[in-house]
């Protein structure tokens, strides 16, 4: 994810220039001075300023920047498992908004918890106490305290009769 | 007087008292694990104070940011690890104390100077904000443009990061807070046709995301805390901090000056106000070479400082309505949520519910010292939570908790994508601070320009015509000005040594 000062330049000067080609769709509005680009224009101008700067003091300093390449190319050759891990956890995410809708909050916090305690290198035995100890918990502090309807799904019928 | 006792009343309910003991001993848990911010610790608790009222869902953001704030010394002390980045100024005189075999003197110092901190900082809030507040009667949209702006420029000229690092990520904060519809003209900016985005990003996924969510991917991918920790019996706690108190009262009272005074300037916060404390401590002292080898005047005129920065930070906070520092940010999108709008009039509209927050954040300060004698003692057992156990609970606590706020699943993705945002930033070494200050100050900003153009019909030269308005505008532009002359000199030594400072 580490990027050289070059790059990181190049993204804000075209996320500024993206942006400042997108508010040139927006409105005018009659009668009105500042419409809704005035602002967001601003901000393109912003972002494409400091990308330049930033593009400015990577070229002013230039070995300095090919040493960070280096170093980040180093990065990525270490960082395959820390980058499986990275991506383990937004899985976990994705898992939870797919799963919770239909499986219920308990099932979906479950697999979550033991996905993303997997992730971390967590043993099996502590997992399957935290499976059932974090959504529970969770659960009773929402549902319970906090009044918050979390879905129920294939637990429906056994949650509304222990209710 | 009446407001004073009704905010008595309001703060010694049985809710807004247990509210302060449970967000305690939360604060002190993420505070005194190494990683874990005061910040972070806020920001999980967002979700439960939506379903708090005003004043128990404000005690519990200020109870535990001050015990967050002290029990990061913990680890500093124990483990020579900050467990917050306002307990890095003192880290090494903390753990040569107790390398010294004296952590009762480290930790006792630490723990005694957080709370002399904290009750003068909130001494100082008590004092001084109803006189802002009269002071302030007399702003109008412009001074309160200005206002934003001289925030807004000193979150990023104090930010520790490069100047345009800084300044990128206030734009990205401005660029948030401009998601949804225009204020103006009702125009749906940046929506993409998404329903889910007419409304803006909202407050809560947004801080979880940005501190919560991407703490959890970066011990994913930088896991850290694996090791076993090896604390000694800490002994004859309480007798070294009744010395301490007496012997530094000085450096404590004026690095708590320093610490509030810094707090109330937007963006400094409580990690700046311990350095520069620090720093004064350090010139004032006839004991120079201890400092940084275990120098116990040094950390106590830091511990007090950054512990008075935090109630420093309310000031503008709750009289202004533009925050001091990352918290404080979070604190003042609360307020709204809770239907109180900071600003001068609310020691008339909602002044109980203010005295009540005053009273709250001296019961907190003052809770401090028997829940961190507790901590102290069971530090060895906090220090050992696995990360195992810890990143399952906060990522679940996360999407629960932005889940609640509205129902939705969008909001599980909005914490998701700022998540991996954050962490991009910060892996980039850009700030995070100054955009959570765009993104709290940017609706203020844009509101308060369109109102002074509709009345001046569009004459620019209105925002100089008030003396209080101009004197504003032109801090802003000299806070501008120091900072491209900064970035213009370090480009030019960058330029002319570029192998020095590739080393």
């Amino acid at each position: 994810m580490r990027r050289t000062t070059m790059q990181l330049g190049l993204l804000v000067l075209a996320s500024g220039l993206a942006l400042l080609w997108h508010v040139a769709s927006f409105p005018t509005m009659a009668g009105m001075q500042f419409g809704p680009a005035f602002f967001p224009r601003l901000i393109g101008i912003g972002f494409a300023l400091c990308g330049a700067g930033l593009i400015l003091g990577a070229m002013l300093e230039a070995p300095a920047s090919r040493r960070q390449v280096e170093q980040g190319r180093q990065v990525e050759q270490l960082g395959l498992p820390s980058a499986l891990r990275f991506a383990g956890i937004l899985a976990a995410m994705a898992g939870f908004a797919l799963l919770a809708p239909s499986a219920g909050f308990l099932i979906a916090a479950g697999v979550t918890t033991a996905a993303v305690a997997l992730v971390f290198g967590a043993r099996p035995v502590p997992v399957a106490a935290m499976v059932i100890v974090m959504p529970v918990a969770l659960w009773l502090m929402f549902e319970r305290l906090f009044r918050v309807t979390l879905p129920r799904g294939l637990l429906e019928a056994w949650l509304t009769g222990g209710a | 007087m009446d407001s004073i006792l009704a905010g008595l009343a309001l703060s010694l309910q049985a809710e807004t008292l247990l509210v302060i003991l449970l967000s305690s001993i939360f604060g002190i848990v993420v505070g005194a694990l190494p990683g874990l911010t005061a910040t972070m610790a806020i920001s999980l608790l967002i979700p439960v104070t939506f379903f708090l009222e005003p004043v128990p869902a404000i005690a519990a953001i200020i109870a535990a940011s001050a015990m967050a704030i002290f029990a990061g010394d913990i680890p500093s002390a124990l483990l020579r690890i900050p467990g917050t980045p306002a307990s890095a100024a003192y880290t090494d005189d903390a753990y040569a104390l107790t390398r010294a075999g004296r952590p009762d003197l480290s930790l006792g110092a630490c723990l005694v100077s957080s709370v002399v901190g904290g009750v003068i900082g909130v001494a100082i809030l008590i004092a001084v904000s109803p006189l802002l507040a009269r002071f302030a009667m007399r702003f109008s949209s412009v001074e309160y443009f200005w206002l934003a702006v001289l925030g807004l420029s000193c979150a990023v000229a104090v930010t520790g990061a490069s100047v345009v690092r800084g300044a990128i990520s206030l734009l990205i904060g401005l660029f948030i807070s401009g998601i949804g519809i225009d204020i103006a003209t009702g125009y749906a900016r940046f929506t993409f046709g998404s329903i889910n985005l007419l409304d803006g990003i909202s407050f809560i996924p947004a801080m979880i995301g940005f501190f919560a969510v991407s703490q959890v991917l970066r011990s994913a991918l930088h896991p850290g805390r694996g090791e076993r920790v090896r604390v000694g019996p800490i002994r004859g706690l309480w007798r070294a901090m009744g010395r301490q108190v007496w012997q530094h009262k000085a450096n404590v009272l004026r690095s708590s000056l320093i610490g509030n005074l810094l707090g109330a300037l937007p963006g400094a916060g409580a990690d700046i106000a311990a350095w520069v404390a620090y720093s004064v401590s350090k010139a004032f002292s006839k004991d120079k070479p201890r400092y940084g080898h275990g120098s116990e005047e040094g950390l106590m005129g830091a511990g007090a400082a950054n512990n008075s920065a935090l109630a420093g930070a309310w000031t503008p906070a709750l009289v202004l309505g533009i925050p001091g520092d990352s918290i404080t940010a979070i604190a003042v999108g609360v307020l709204l949520m809770k239907g109180v709008t900071p600003g001068p009039q609310v020691f008339q509209t909602d002044g109980a519910e203010v005295n009540a927050i005053f009273f709250c954040f001296l019961f907190a300060n003052l809770l401090m010292l028997p829940l961190g004698y507790l901590a102290i003692r069971w530090s060895r057992h906090i220090l050992s939570i696995p990360e195992t156990a810890l990143m399952p609970l906060i990522l679940l606590f996360s999407i629960v908790g932005a889940f609640a706020v509205d129902r939705s699943m969008f909001s599980v993705g909005v914490i998701a994508a700022l998540g991996v945002f954050a962490f991009f930033l910060e892996e980039n070494d850009i700030p995070v601070a100054p955009a959570i200050l765009g993104i709290v100050l940017g609706e203020v900003l844009e509101k308060n320009f369109l109102i002074t153009m509709i009345k001046t019909q569009g004459d620019f030269l209105a925002f100089f015509d008030r003396p209080l308005a101009a004197v504003l505008g032109l801090l802003a532009i000299a806070v501008w000005l120091a900072v491209i002359a900064r970035s213009l000199l370090s480009l030019r030594a960058r330029a002319s040594t570029p192998e020095e400072t590739a080393r």
